[in-house]
Formats: C-alpha cells, sequence, structure tokens
C-alpha cells in the first residue's frame, strides 16, 4: 500500500497541492481526474519520491518514505512503475535495454525471460533491437509500458499515458492498458482528463482541482 | 590563410627539402609528442574536475544560484592571468613551507603548466557541463530514477546522454591547449607552439612556420570534426536553462565526495585568483596602472576592430550556418579552420598578409587577425540562434508588414539582436585576453594590455603586473556581465 497524508507542494507562491490525502490498497485501482495544472502529476511526482512534499508524508506498506522537505525512501525503493506522460525511453537504449534497465537485480537470464514477456505482452517484440527514435508514437507508448510493468511493480502510476494520440490509436492502446492492468494485480494509479479512459480503467474515481482532492460527483 | 598558403607553396617548388618540415622527426617530434601530452592531460583532467564541478554546481538551490556564476567567470580569464595567480600562490606556499622547514620545489616545468592549464579550462568544461546537463530531458532521468539508484542512472541514463556534449568540449580544450603557447613559456616547457613561435621569430620565415604547423592542424581539425555538430549544440544552449533543476536526482556516496572535490578545486581556483592579485597589487601605484590607459585604449580598439568584422561575418555566414543542407555543413566546415589553426600560426598569416599587402592593412591587421581566430564563434552562434527561429513567427512578420523595413526593425533585429551583441561582446572579450597571435602582429608602440602584462611576466611578478592583471580583469567582467544577460534574453524570446 501506498499513501500519503496532508501533502501540500507550493511554486512560486502558489499552492499546487494543500492538504491532499490518498491511499492506493495493494490491487487497488484509482483514477486520478482533473483539469490541466490541477496538480495531478505533481501528486504523483511525490508518491513515486520524485518530488519532496513541502508538507506532509507519505508511507510504502506503513514505512515512512517521505516527510516535509526530504525523501527517505528513493523512488527506486517503493516498487513503482511509472508511465509518464511522453514515452520518455532512453534515446541511447534500445527497445529491449530501455526494459532491461529495471531488472538490473535479477539473474541475467530471468530478466532477459522478463524482458520477452513484458514486450509479448505489449506486442511489441519484434521491435527489441530498434532505437526508440525508430519506433512510432504508439509503438514507443507501448514500449514504455512494457517498461514500467516488467520489474512486476506492486503500484503502477500512468500519468495521462495516452495524451496526444489519435482516436483509434488511443482506443488500441487502451485496450491494451485495461488488458496488462486486469492480467496484474498491480496497484494502478491512472490519471486522465479523459471521461472515456477513466471508465475504462474503471475503480475509484478521484477529482483534483486547486491542489485539492475530491471523490467526482 | 590564403597568404600561407602561397608562401608555403612557393617555398616548396624551390626548395622540395623543406617539405620535411611538415613531418614530425626528431626534436619537432618530441615537441609534437610533448604538446599532445600536455594537451590530452590537461583535457581529461578537465573532463574530470569540470563535469564533477557541474553536478555540484547543478544542486544548489534558487538563491545560491550566484555561485555557479562565481565559479564559471574564471572562463573568461586568459590563461596566463591565471599563470601569474598560481606563481604568486606558490610562491606565498613555498615561503610558509620554508618557516616550517620544509622545501617546496620550484613551481615550474610540465606539472605546474598541466596544473595551471588545468586551472585555466576546468571552468570551460564546467560549463559545457552544464549545457550538457540542460540539454537532458529531466523527465529521462526521472524515469530512470523510479528503477534504479543514482549511481545506475547516472552511469547508465545521464552520462551517456551528456557525453557526445562532454566529448565535444573535451577536444575542444584539447585544441586550444594545442594552439596556446602563453602558459607553456611561462613554466619554460618547450612545446610546438612555441617551436612555431621561436622559429618565426629567430628566421622570420614564414613559410617554416606554416609547414612545420601542418601536423597540429590536421589534429586539431581531426580533433573539431567529430566535436562540430555538439559544439554548435553547446553554443546555441542558453546558459541558464531552468530545465535542468527539475530531475530529481541528486549526487549521493562517492560520486557526492568527487563533485565536491571538483567544486572546491574550481572555488580554489577562483579565490586564489582574485586573491593573489589583489595582495599582488597593494604595491602597485595610481600612477602605474594610469600608465597603462593608453594600452588599454590599443586593446578596446583592436577588439572593436573585430568585432565590428566579426559582425560582417555573423550576419553573412550566421544564415548560411542556419540552412541546414549542404551549404550549411559546408560552411560549418569552412569556420572549423580558424579554430584549428594555432595562434603563432594565425599571427605569422597576418604578419606575412601585412608585408605583401603593407599600408594601411597593418594597422588594422591585429583586429583582422582577432575576427578570423574568435569571428567563427559569432557565426556559430548567430547560426545556432537563426536555425532555431520560429518560421511561423517570421512569415507572421513579413505577411503582416505595412511599411517597409518593419518586418527586419521590429521582427528580426529584437530576436537576433541580444544573441548577436552577446555573440560580439564574446569576440571582445576572447579578443582582448589573446596573446599567442597578436605578438606577431603589433606594430611597435601599439601595445595592447594583453601583451604588456605578458611582457612585463617574462621580467618577473610584481605590483604593477598585478594591478594591470585587475584592471584586464574588471574590464573582461564587464563585458561578460551585458553578454550573459542578453544571450539569455535572447533565448527567453525564443
Amino acid at each position: 500500500m501506498i499513501a500519503c497524508a496532508d501533502i501540500g507542494v507550493s511554486a512560486g507562491g502558489r499552492n499546487i497541492l494543500s492538504g491532499v490525502t490518498l491511499a492506493l490498497a495493494d490491487g487497488q485501482r484509482v483514477v486520478l481526474m482533473g483539469p490541466s495544472g490541477a496538480g495531478k502529476t505533481t501528486l504523483l511526482r511525490v508518491l513515486a519520491g520524485l518530488l519532496a512534499p513541502e508538507e506532509g508524508t507519505v508511507t510504502v506498506s506503513g514505512r515512512q518514505a517521505s516527510v516535509a522537505g526530504r525523501v527517505l525512501v528513493p523512488p527506486s525503493q517503493r516498487s513503482i512503475g511509472f508511465v509518464f506522460q511522453s514515452a520518455a525511453l532512453w534515446p541511447h537504449m534500445t527497445v529491449a535495454q530501455n526494459v532491461l534497465y529495471g531488472l538490473a537485480d535479477l539473474p541475467r537470464r530471468e530478466a532477459q525471460e522478463r524482458m520477452r514477456q513484458a514486450l509479448a505482452a505489449c506486442r511489441v517484440e519484434a521491435l527489441a533491437e530498434r532505437l526508440p527514435q525508430q519506433l512510432s508514437g504508439g509503438e514507443q507508448r507501448r514500449v514504455a509500458l512494457a517498461r514500467a510493468i516488467a520489474p512486476r511493480p506492486r503500484h503502477l502510476f500512468m500519468d495521462e499515458p495516452l495524451t496526444s494520440l489519435d482516436s483509434d490509436l488511443k482506443g488500441e492502446l487502451l485496450n491494451l492498458v485495461t488488458g496488462v492492468i486486469a492480467a496484474d494485480a498491480t496497484a494502478v494509479l491512472y490519471v486522465t482528463h479523459e471521461e472515456d479512459e477513466a471508465r475504462a480503467v474503471g475503480g475509484t474515481r478521484l477529482y483534483l482541482a486547486g491542489g485539492r482532492l475530491g471523490s467526482q460527483t | 590563410m590564403a597568404a600561407l598558403a602561397g608562401d608555403a607553396w612557393a617555398a616548396v617548388r624551390m626548395s622540395p627539402g623543406s617539405l620535411r618540415l611538415a613531418v614530425p622527426a626528431g626534436r619537432s617530434l618530441t615537441l609534437l609528442v610533448r604538446s599532445c601530452t600536455l594537451s590530452a592531460a590537461t583535457a581529461l583532467l578537465c573532463l574530470a574536475i569540470g563535469t564533477a564541478a557541474a553536478l555540484v554546481l547543478l544542486a544548489v538551490p534558487t538563491r545560491l544560484r550566484w555561485l555557479r556564476m562565481a565559479v564559471i567567470v574564471p572562463v573568461i580569464v586568459p590563461p596566463y592571468l591565471h599563470a601569474v595567480a598560481w606563481m604568486r600562490t606558490a610562491e606565498g606556499l613555498r615561503v610558509l613551507l620554508r618557516r616550517a622547514g620544509l622545501a617546496l620545489p620550484p613551481f615550474q616545468g610540465f606539472g605546474a603548466a598541466l596544473w595551471v592549464q588545468v586551472m585555466v579550462y576546468a571552468p570551460l568544461m564546467a560549463s559545457v557541463a552544464l549545457a550538457a546537463w540542460s540539454m537532458v530531458d529531466p523527465l529521462l532521468v526521472d524515469a530512470g530514477l523510479v528503477q534504479g539508484s543514482s549511481h545506475r542512472v547516472l552511469r547508465r541514463v545521464i552520462l551517456p546522454l551528456m557525453l557526445p556534449v562532454l566529448a565535444a568540449g573535451t577536444l575542444l580544450v584539447f585544441v586550444l591547449c594545442m594552439g596556446d603557447l602563453s602558459v607553456p613559456s611561462l613554466f619554460s616547457v618547450n612545446t610546438y607552439a612555441l617551436e612555431m613561435y621561436a622559429r618565426f621569430s629567430a628566421s622570420g620565415r614564414t613559410a617554416d612556420v606554416t609547414l612545420l604547423a601542418v601536423p597540429v592542424v590536421l589534429l586539431c581539425l581531426a580533433a573539431l570534426t567529430p566535436a562540430m555538430r555538439s559544439l554548435a549544440t553547446v553554443l546555441s544552449t542558453p546558459s541558464a536553462r531552468e530545465g535542468a533543476v527539475a530531475s530529481a536526482w541528486r549526487a549521493a556516496g562517492a560520486v557526492r565526495a568527487g563533485a565536491l572535490f571538483g567544486a572546491v578545486v574550481l572555488g580554489v581556483d577562483a579565490a586564489g585568483l582574485c586573491g593573489s592579485l589583489l595582495a599582488g597589487a597593494q604595491g602597485a601605484t595610481w600612477a602605474a596602472v594610469l600608465d597603462a590607459l593608453p594600452q588599454a585604449s590599443v586593446s578596446l580598439r583592436t577588439a572593436g576592430g573585430a568585432c565590428l568584422v566579426s559582425l560582417v561575418l555573423a550576419l553573412a555566414a550566421g544564415p548560411l550556418v542556419a540552412a541546414g543542407n549542404r551549404s550549411a555543413r559546408w560552411t560549418a566546415a569552412f569556420l572549423l579552420v580558424p579554430l584549428a589553426l594555432p595562434g603563432p600560426l594565425a599571427g605569422t598569416g597576418a604578419s606575412l598578409a601585412g608585408v605583401l599587402a603593407g599600408g594601411l592593412w597593418k594597422t588594422v591587421a591585429p583586429s583582422l587577425l582577432l575576427a578570423f581566430r574568435f569571428g567563427p564563434f559569432a557565426c556559430l552562434m548567430t547560426g545556432a540562434r537563426l536555425a532555431r527561429l520560429d518560421s511561423a513567427t517570421t512569415e507572421a512578420g513579413r505577411l503582416f508588414e505595412r511599411r517597409r523595413g518593419d518586418y527586419v526593425r521590429r521582427i528580426w533585429l529584437p530576436t537576433l539582436g541580444p544573441v548577436l551583441l552577446a555573440a560580439l561582446l564574446l569576440v571582445a572579450i576572447l579578443g582582448i585576453g589573446e596573446v599567442s597571435g597578436t605578438l606577431l602582429v603589433m606594430q611597435p608602440g601599439q601595445q595592447p594590455l594583453a601583451l604588456a602584462i605578458y611582457n612585463y611576466l617574462h621580467y618577473g611578478g610584481s605590483g604593477t603586473v598585478s594591478a594591470l592583471c585587475l584592471v584586464l580583469l574588471a574590464g573582461l567582467l564587464a563585458l561578460m556581465v551585458p553578454a550573459l544577460f542578453l544571450w539569455n534574453r535572447g533565448w527567453r524570446r525564443a
């Protein structure tokens, strides 16, 4: 379980997050909605340990992971998979190397096997030796998803993973994402401002506006 | 260049045996190996120290951002000023240790020259590393952090992404060291660049210098060619992009210790530079400083002339560089040549052209020489800025132009102007500090400040030298501050 309590973050004199409390239980699905600039990405970054909150705490499996102004547990030790808004693939690594990066602590053979499974699940196994710049936008998103799920994280954060894709591709990838989520018992925190994506992912729906969190009515 | 080539060709036709000068052997081979060793060692040490220091500077909080500038400003300080500062510091240390009964060897030779050269170019490498970092997408770093430790992210993500720019910076430092004679000469290290200057001074035969320079020019061209694209990217990067601080990555453990060491070395250099010059200048009188005003005036006049020529060059070559086609590649390749030419060879060429053309040329030769050596930077910066101009903006400017000249006056100039001015200030900064080439072309009684300091240094340091160094430093700083301001302003309008 990953949870945060009374999180406050500000920038340039403006409150981005204020008193945000959220818990993501194992296997739970939460869809975080809200308008652009509402602080959705900031909240994900705080939970992932990429940003220290100015107020409040973050706990991972009951252990304090972030307190005000400090990250106590680094992101790589929080068992998190993260799909960023842009694919954020490392351009100097092949698709296979991108996915293998997060499997470094496994024996070589097992890591290779996991990499193949993740690529197959995202239907990009044929692209393993390509560089990211040789892939289309949709293929890059698939690889980003494969990279996130390959280490089998307990929490999967998806930050508007289908943004700026055309509607056909979006529909196809949404099917893939929901299929991958359904196949795993991973807890999912899915950020979007698209109603159809929220409906497809399912689970609890939360709404973030003006830096404050509430249930959507 | 044409004068040098023609002269060398004539010499070879008259005496084909002189071609042997272009093939290093015996003494010249020893000097070439020494120059390469000194330059390569300097470049690699600068890479390590500069990159390490940049890792610390990246992490400084916003309120301490001025620290970055304080550490990087020595980039504009000419090598011989660093040499003066370190000579004084080493002498002070020797006196202190002698009192404690310990003897320190004299601060001379290869080791001393290497140390000072590293201090000269490490701030440049730190700037390059900061520029390289600012080009790394913070999201790629964060993506690495989610799945790997800070060390792993540095090794597998950050350094590989910074590598092209870091390599370009290292190669540039190598080339700059190969062409500089000031530091090696002050520490009694015979190098290839010094040999070229000595040969010209002794014989006056320009063809010999040209032929002698062939291996160095080829080496420098070979080093600069792969670095060209990255060099243009570095030059086209604003010095204070904010994206760089967005990533959560921080150095940890041994990396943090190494980074701190690098930052301390740069800090010591900056503090030592100012401290030793200030302490040394206490023995100087205002009269001595005022006596240097004519020399300062020559410096400003020469640099001003170089700026004017560079402006014409930048306006002519900038659009060609920006075109992004074959002509852009050829223009960029052509601009590489002056950068690859050692200072003494460029000076010899200007001097030879003066002999051939005579009259007015001798008066303008120093400015033309500086424009030849540093104008390519202005061309590359202008080209890089033009290449990033939003085509929609420029097309809209032309479309809505109601009065002739409005587009140039109200769109083109305000967009390009700050970067162009910053580029010209850079030419002025480099030109005012230059000695390797101007040493050979300045007319008697027309000595610039840098040359006066350099000449004084050979007669031993004094309070006057320190005071003159401070005057030069203040002048360079006065040019650098508006240059940085304009550079960033120019890019904010991008």
